[in-house]
């Protein structure tokens, strides 16, 4: 995900490491803090695979800075990953499903507080995320992952009301 | 301090064709002034039932309540009809505006039957259409409004009387996610204000706007969870990321 998000800000305007990472977070609200090493790990990997070329810009009085430009292969894969849909989008491995699992397994004959606790968590944090919303100066990709997170956390509670009914049965 | 209101195991049983059908089965509440309290369950959990006992619209089988200390069991049809209008605001998600009066009519309509001076009604009814932003709208009738618009009205003229709580019911089931988030935000700042709220949905997108969700199931209040939000965002937000929630 990083690699391509780095592809499609190179397919902006050609950037040197630290402008990278600066624009990535800002562009992220700040919710996905960057490691520079990384950056530069990831950008390694982009010019090894001919994605990206590097060329070094001498400075005045700092030392030389490396100016990472798009390759036309680049912009190929990047317009390919752009078009793919995601498909490993399905959350199978629950934790606390296999936490109820395990309730079974050990011949625990109540699940049900374990239920009313995590239902806690989930409206908390549902309302943690609708306070946020409230701000009116959000940048509207931020609040599109805000709602987005807030309609998961909507089908989890759903969930836990379908794993209550069923344990009552 | 004093509940704004209070209830005692209620019990509610519908008899249909002959069958028993038990819609609550022992409710206890309690809500003080200022509160804002959702009470979340699936359709059919009994919430509406609850919020009509509340509301004096209709009989408890068995259990009290009381509005602001006074006990509504005893009270004649008319006694219960005129401590509504004094202390109660209804919204619901059908907005009961009639059809054949104006925006600025329909939100005084409550204050006059309570034979205030008219005046200080109007003169309160234009604060708050100018608060809920509908000031333009005085002059139009219900059919020429959106539903966030109508809704808005509804709200109006349930706090015309300044009532000691607000009942509310899926207020957002008719509007589309934009304009259901803008009446949410708006009962939210009513709240802030100080206007006691009770709400019952069965959409914790909702409920998520209360400070206090009480989980109802089978006629039963089964979960209750406090709904304390601290400040900072940016905390929320790493977590989110971290959670790929």
């Amino acid at each position: 995900m990083l690699k391509h998000t780095l592809l499609g800000l190179l397919a902006q305007e050609p950037r040197h490491g630290y402008d990278l990472k600066s624009t990535f977070e800002t562009l992220l609200g700040g919710t996905w803090p960057l490691n520079i090493g990384q950056v530069y790990t990831t950008l390694n990997r982009l010019e090894r695979d001919g994605l990206v070329e590097s060329e070094v810009v001498p400075q005045d009085l700092l030392p030389d800075r490396k100016n990472y430009v798009i390759t036309e292969s680049g912009r190929q894969e990047l317009d390919r990953w752009l078009e793919e849909p995601i498909t490993d989008t399905i959350r199978l491995k629950d934790e606390f499903f296999i936490k109820l699992l395990v309730h079974q397994l050990v011949g625990s004959n109540d699940a049900l507080p374990v239920i009313w606790k995590q239902r806690q968590i989930y409206m908390q944090k549902m309302a943690q995320l609708t306070s946020l919303l409230s701000d009116s100066s959000m940048d509207p990709a931020t609040k599109l992952l805000i709602e987005g997170a807030i309609l998961h956390i909507d089908a989890d509670l759903s969930w836990l009301d379908l794993c209550e009914e069923r344990l009552k049965e | 301090m004093e509940a704004v209101i209070k209830a005692q195991d209620l019990r509610k049983t519908y008899n249909t064709n002959g069958v028993a059908v038990e819609a609550l089965r022992g409710v206890e509440l309690h809500i003080v002034p200022g509160e804002f309290v959702g009470v979340m369950g699936p359709s059919g959990c009994g919430k509406s039932t609850l919020l009509h006992l509340l509301g004096g619209l209709d009989h408890p089988s068995q259990g009290d309540v009381f509005i602001n200390g006074t006990y509504l069991n005893p009270l004649s049809e008319s006694q219960r009809a005129i401590l509504r209008r004094k202390t109660i605001g209804f919204v619901f998600q059908a907005y009961n505006l009639l059809p054949n009066l104006t925006v600025s009519d329909n939100i005084e309509l409550p204050g006059l039957l309570l034979k205030q001076a008219s005046h200080q009604v109007t003169a309160y009814r234009d604060e708050l259409m100018d608060s809920l932003g509908i000031s333009n709208k005085a002059s139009s009738f219900p059919g020429e409004l959106s539903g966030g618009e109508q809704q808005r009205v509804a709200i109006a003229r349930a706090l015309i009387n300044r009532p000691s709580v607000l009942l509310v019911d899926e207020p957002t089931g008719n509007l589309d996610t934009t304009s259901g988030a803008a009446v949410m935000e708006l009962l939210k700042s009513l709240h802030e204000e100080g206007q006691t709220i009770l709400l019952v949905t069965h959409d914790a997108k909702v409920a998520g706007f209360t400070e206090r969700v009480i989980f109802m199931r089978d006629g039963q209040l089964v979960d209750e969870v406090k709904l304390d939000v601290p400040g900072d965002g940016s905390m929320v937000l790493s977590r989110l990321v971290e959670l790929e929630l």
